[in-house]
């Protein structure tokens, strides 16, 4: 049957169709929709995990017990996995094991751009690059076949025009489940230094077998056209070689890692001008150039960012100049930047840290949007549970006034060791947990503090306070963030206190607590002075208007505003009125 | 057939705009065609720009369309319209709704109050809806993208019952007729704006 799938969604019909029966992820964009599609289907046991370390190993585990198994995470997310996977590496599978990364080119919602075709060579496992969505879902069984043929687990590495772009796909019935079941084998599961010498032999015999499959398999193939031009890729950068140039001779790489060898030669020879067009680092360039094949690569293509037509129509020639950056008619726009909602329970803490000059350090999440304009309260953001570790070394640096500032999952994710480690070493620092009960930015995942499993149904809900206190931390402060005075109150003591301290901001996100929104609050024109400090909220539903003589003028959107009442708080006119919370 | 066309969707998160492009998409598929799509989840639902390329021939690679090849622009907000001019082709086709949106952080004296003429003077044509109003009188204001696709829906070669299917498949009941009345509205509109 053909459907509109996005590539998501393809590799969770592909797990289907080829017997996963664990899956195991944590949310990140462009991966999240993999995990939330595969919990679709009753027969694959699927769960969010804490972080994605733990989704790896219970996707290995899976795969000890003989079962077909997927894990999948963005790109970053693999540089927390990658402990597992490096030594998964050494033990392989039983049952397939295939673990999605899902690169992030272009950083539409990423703190870095790292290219993780890397990890496929550094680990010493196979990878697959799909093009569209077809081979997503066909690539994804191809995948668990390879692993249980050549004993070891299989990278898929998706880009974010492939992770969320859509093509028709060809489903067809799923195939009957492996048979499950553990036989022990402790040279091969127990990676203790005399296994693990005697299992590196076999991983590096593993990839000379598997080079030699790389010359066969029908994942890759050339396409001999024009033999001027000679064009390596795979990926989404293999839909704009063809895009730009329809008639060049094409290698198509789908397994990237280990490469095909004599092929490579085979296409060098046989067309006069080669290139090699791929997004990011020049992975396959410095390996086809170690072949001694002399290439075109990041020379004409750049090494950042996202390719598209264009650029490759340019990168190799076919354009008389590279096409013009025609912005004019955009130039100049007010830009329209990602904001937090209207009524978001982080804007009030945000204030009150900016209000009190501390120094945030900050972490991943909807919250990392406070360091856009008017509030500008994030001053570092690295990585997952970075904030408590960051806050520590800023505080032994000599800064007075630090505050480390993460959300409920990022918390679980990787702040709690961050703050045994806080305690241990006797921080004076301060940490605020914005607990939402949900993972929120990559759209509104359960995780073990909401109360919810993947699946929709009931789990014991951690509790962030008690756990706070059980790492050793005394002076605990749990807060409503619509309570300005409270969260300031709490944020003061906290700062002051000669110990480590956790202020929890505790109120649902307000997408997922659509009760919590009240009627829009009223604005008494007569009563507003035109100060303008309720714009420095940066509240959408808080707009600029003309005002009259030097007054700033104020509007409520009362389509967005949804009553939450913090602008009435900051008010010194007391011009703004709500509807009081229960 | 052989050509492939591309449609662009422009505007401001939830507006409907990926639902709308969806739609399109499958609506394109059932008539036969091959389809591509792309768009950018993430970052961008948190009230930021949204755009989404649709493409459709008889074979597509690339699910991004290159600058200045845009067929169809449907704006779903002036400013996101304007946004998207460079991508138009020569004698594109803007369907734009008659919405301003003011970004966070925006004044109002920011906004661009020439955003129509600017998109009118760079399209072939251009085919102005009051989109919102209009999917009001069709009993929700939600369904202000329904009333686009109706406009859209005379731009593309493909038969209204293509449409109406995909409307009914999406949505049930009083939700259904709501859309679909918003859709044919949506049609009537473009008729008018030709007849004139």
């Amino acid at each position: 049957m053909k459907k509109l799938l996005s590539g998501n969604e393809a590799i969770a019909r592909g797990a289907w169709e080829g017997g996963v029966r664990v899956a195991s992820a944590y949310p990140g964009t462009p991966s999240t929709e993999i995990m939330e599609n595969i919990a679709t289907y009753p027969d694959i046991y699927s769960e969010w995990a804490p972080n994605e370390k733990v989704a790896m190993e219970v996707g290995l585990g899976g795969s000890f017990g003989g079962a077909r198994a997927l894990v999948s995470m963005k790109h970053v997310g693999l540089n927390v996995a990658a402990d597992p996977l490096f030594t998964a590496a050494y033990t392989g599978v039983n049952g397939g094991l295939v673990v999605i990364t899902a690169d992030d080119p272009g950083m539409h919602s990423s703190q870095n751009e790292q290219d993780n075709r890397h990890y496929a060579r550094a680990a010493k496992v196979p990878m697959l690059d799909p093009s569209d969505s077809a081979e997503a879902r066909e690539f994804t069984m191809a995948a668990l076949d390879i692993s249980e043929s050549f004993d070891t687990p299989v990278l898929l590495r998706t880009t974010t025009r492939i992770s969320h772009g859509k093509s028709v796909v060809e489903t067809a019935e799923p195939l009957p489940l492996r048979q499950a079941g553990f036989q022990p084998d402790k040279s091969k599961y127990v990676m203790i230094p005399a296994h693990g010498k005697r299992r590196h032999l076999v991983v590096e015999e593993r990839l000379t077998r598997l080079a030699e499959f790389a010359e066969t398999t029908a994942l890759n193939r050339i396409e001999w056209g024009d033999t001027s031009i000679g064009v390596i890729a795979s990926g989404i950068a293999y839909q704009y070689v063809k895009e730009a140039a329809p008639r060049v001779s094409v290698l198509k790489l789908g397994l990237i890692w280990p490469l095909p060898a004599d092929m490579i030669k085979e296409f060098a020879a046989g067309v006069e001008r080669l290139y090699v067009v791929e997004e990011l680092d020049p992975f396959l360039e410095e390996q086809i150039k170690a072949l001694g094949i002399s290439v075109t690569g990041k020379e004409a293509f750049p090494a950042t960012g996202e390719l598209n037509p264009g650029l490759v129509r340019a990168g190799l020639g076919l354009t008389e100049t590279a096409e013009a950056d025609s912005g004019n008619a955009a130039a100049g726009l007010p830009m329209r930047a990602p904001a937090m909602c209207a009524g978001c329970p982080h804007r009030g803490l945000f204030y009150t840290l900016k209000k009190l000059k501390l120094v945030v350090s900050g972490d991943i999440g909807c919250y990392t949007l406070a360091v856009g304009k008017p509030l500008q309260a994030i001053d570092t953001c690295v990585c997952m549970g970075a904030s408590i570790g960051g806050a520590l070394g800023l505080e032994k640096a000599g800064v007075d006034g630090v505050v480390g500032v993460l959300g409920d999952s990022t918390f679980i994710h990787s702040g709690m060791t961050g703050l045994i480690n806080m305690v241990y070493n006797g921080s004076r620092g301060t940490v605020v947990v914005l607990d939402n009960r949900i993972t929120a930015m990559t759209g509104r995942q359960q995780n073990p503090a909401s109360g919810k499993r993947l699946s929709g149904g009931e789990a014991p809900a951690v509790d962030i306070p008690q756990i706070c206190r059980a790492l050793g931390v005394e002076d605990v402060h749990v807060v409503d963030p619509y309570d300005l005075d409270a969260v300031e109150k709490a944020v003061r003591a906290a700062v002051d206190y000669p110990g480590v301290s956790v202020v929890v901001t505790r109120r649902p996100c307000l997408l997922i607590d659509k009760k919590a929104r009240r009627y829009p609050a009223r604005l008494d024109n007569e009563a507003c002075r035109g100060c303008g400090l309720c714009l420095n909220l940066g509240c959408p539903a808080m707009e600029k208007v003309p005002g009259e003589g030097r007054k700033t003028g104020v509007r409520i959107n009362e389509a967005i505003c949804v009553g939450c009442g913090v602008c009435a708080q900051i008010c010194p006119s007391r011009a703004i009125e709500v509807d009081k919370h229960e | 057939m052989s050509k492939v066309t591309n449609i662009t969707f422009a505007g401001v998160g939830g507006q409907g705009i990926l639902l709308a492009s969806d739609m399109t998409a499958n609506v394109l598929i059932s008539a036969g065609y091959d389809v591509k799509q792309s768009e950018i989840h993430g970052m961008s639902q948190r009230g930021g720009s949204v755009v989404s390329d649709l493409r459709f021939g008889r074979k597509v690679h690339s699910p991004l369309i290159t600058e200045g090849e845009t067929d169809i622009l449907v704006a779903f907000e002036r400013l996101e319209g304007l946004r998207c001019i460079p991508l138009l082709c020569q004698g594109g086709t803007a369907v734009v709704n008659d919405e301003i949106i003011l970004p966070v952080g925006c004044s109002s004296t920011d906004y661009p109050v020439d955003a129509l003429e600017r998109i009118g003077a760079a399209a072939g044509e251009t085919v102005i809806v009051d989109a919102t109003e209009t999917a009001a009188r069709a009993g929700n204001i939600r369904a202000a993208n329904m009333v686009l696709m109706g406009v859209l829906s005379c731009l593309l070669q493909v038969e209204e019952d293509f449409w109406l299917c995909a409307i009914r498949d999406k949505f049930k009941g009083k939700v259904a007729e709501i859309n679909e009345k918003a859709f044919s509205l949506g049609r009537e509109r473009r008729a008018a704006a030709v007849a004139r």
